[in-house]
């Protein structure tokens, strides 16, 4: 991902959207399956997916059949945990009756 | 607790035994006296069956922990659950719920439940048991409480915690049980709004038609009144004008409570059918491949909408500040009838003016006392979505930051 213009700030749902589909994903996710899934064009989706890499959300892996695959680490799952618990929270506070 | 449900039963028998006493007592034995007789045991059973609290099990766990347990479980089977404090809302079915309790019992917690039911439920109940005198009203409270306590038996027992062994925090770490409680609050919220809306038009629809006739009545009775001597040459303006008047006012009342109602039912039930299936499918553990079905993001914007699904339900519930509309609404009747009785009694003209008088001025404290309400729920409207706007935002910060700091 060396040519990827770097990403400065990321939009939280978007990268929310990324780590979701990996997470649903039980195995490594071939790159354009992913970008498709994120909704995202080709130039976003590798902006992200250089972000994610940067801050080792995500690994990618090389297949045999040639193709590169992205995978959800430990610290890509505990992301998307911290998002998820947090609007969990929201809810979870005493509604107003 | 057994206790407690013992001294109820033995109270309300006291109560039933002594009120049919004095009825016999007083008014004799005859069929009608015991025909209300009858009426008194099945409203004292009627209330006993949703009064009476029955113990169902012991569970591990402190009280909050087994109610979590328990809410994140049922939701993961599609009911609609609402956490309170000590206690868990069930609905079973579109009529019939059930509170479950849990009590502080040493280590563990005492499990017990009462039969309730939803708001539509609560309607049909009282209905059935003020039109039939506690006949019919009192079987389908027998049904309600059969339903909970089958329920109770079949679906909730076999989920709590055996063993003296709490279960392990639900939620602490699994993404799928965050997600299938957010989304399961998320759906009985706009499922509850949209409910509320639905049954607020069908009331204006009723009030709208009783409306329509009692002004029809009123105008018939007013040009009956003054425009006798035309009338008698043309009695058929009689029936024309008030209908003409009445419709005149009817229709643009119809179309704008169709142009009110209509679009929020819809956009409530969209959002409550978009929830409903994301959440089937998160429970279904099923793979979402469109592009548009992120959980995530999906929750986050039903979150946004969460003060306007409130506020719709604030609406909807008749039981908040039910004796203030009941004021109002009897008060506007009473100035209905001091209406009609003025025009009945038009040729003593001092006696029809004072009860004119006196439908004005009910009318005009019948209108403080609503724009006293009124007033007082759209404060409260602006502060929930103030208060719920600042909720997300601190949770939108803190996501931010801790993206910033990755």
């Amino acid at each position: 991902m060396a040519g990827a213009p770097s990403l400065e700030k990321p939009d939280l749902y978007v990268l929310a959207r990324h780590l979701e589909r990996l997470w649903r994903e039980d195995e490594p996710m071939l790159k354009t399956r992913l970008q498709v899934a994120a909704n995202v064009n080709y130039d976003v989706f590798n902006r992200y997916l250089s972000w994610m890499l940067n801050r080792n959300l995500v690994v990618l892996e090389n297949s045999d059949d040639g193709h590169e695959r992205v995978v959800l680490t430990a610290k890509g799952r505990e992301a998307y945990l911290k998002l998820v618990q947090w609007i969990n929270e929201v809810i979870k506070e005493e509604l107003p009756k | 607790m057994r206790r407690n449900n013992l001294l109820k039963i033995v109270s309300a028998t006291i109560v039933n035994v002594a009120l049919v006493a004095l009825i016999v007592k007083y008014a004799g034995a005859n069929l009608n006296v015991l025909f209300y007789a009858a009426f008194f045991m099945f409203a004292t059973l009627w209330g006993l069956l949703f009064y009476i609290i029955p113990r169902l099990d012991t569970a591990a766990g402190t009280p909050k922990e087994v109610l979590q347990d328990l809410a994140h479980r049922l939701r993961s089977g599609n009911y609609r659950v609402t956490e309170e404090p000590g206690k868990l809302s069930i609905q079973i079915t579109p009529l019939v719920a059930i509170k479950v309790h849990a009590v502080a019992d040493g280590a563990n917690s005492e499990i017990l439940y009462q039969a309730d039911a939803t708001p539509g439920g609560w309607t049909v109940l009282v209905l059935l048991f003020l039109f039939t005198r506690g006949f019919a009203g009192f079987p389908m409270a027998l049904y309600h409480f059969l339903k909970a306590r089958r329920f109770a038996e079949d679906q909730l027992r076999p989920q709590l915690p055996k063993g003296g062994v709490p279960r392990a925090k639900v939620g602490a770490g699994d993404i799928r049980d965050r997600l299938i409680d957010s989304l399961s609050e998320g759906h009985r919220l706009a499922a509850e709004a949209y409910e509320a809306t639905q049954s607020r038009y069908e009331d204006r629809w009723l009030s709208l038609g009783f409306g329509a006739i009692f002004l029809w009545m009123i105008l018939l009775m007013t040009l009956g009144v003054g425009l006798q001597a035309t009338l008698t040459s043309n009695p058929a303006y009689l029936l024309i004008i008030p209908s003409a008047i009445t419709l005149a006012i009817l229709i643009p009342s119809v179309w704008s409570t169709r142009k009110w109602f209509k679009p929020r039912i819809h956009d409530y039930r969209e959002w409550a059918d978009r929830l409903r299936e994301a959440l089937e499918k998160e429970t279904a553990h099923e793979t979402i491949e469109s592009p548009e079905s992120s959980a995530f993001e999906l929750i986050v914007q039903a979150y946004r909408l969460v003060p306007t699904w409130l506020e719709a339900r604030r609406k909807g519930s008749f039981s908040r500040e039910s004796g203030a509309w009941m004021l109002i609404f009897t008060g506007a009747i009473f100035a209905a009838w001091l209406v009609v009785i003025a025009i009945i009694l038009h040729t003593f003209v001092i006696w029809s003016l004072v009860l004119l008088v006196g439908a004005a001025a009910l009318t005009g404290l019948c209108y403080l006392l609503y724009s006293r309400l009124k007033e007082r729920a759209n404060e409260e409207g602006v502060r929930t979505l103030r208060d719920w706007n600042y909720r997300l935002d601190v949770m939108h910060q803190k996501m931010v930051k801790y993206l910033e700091e990755l």
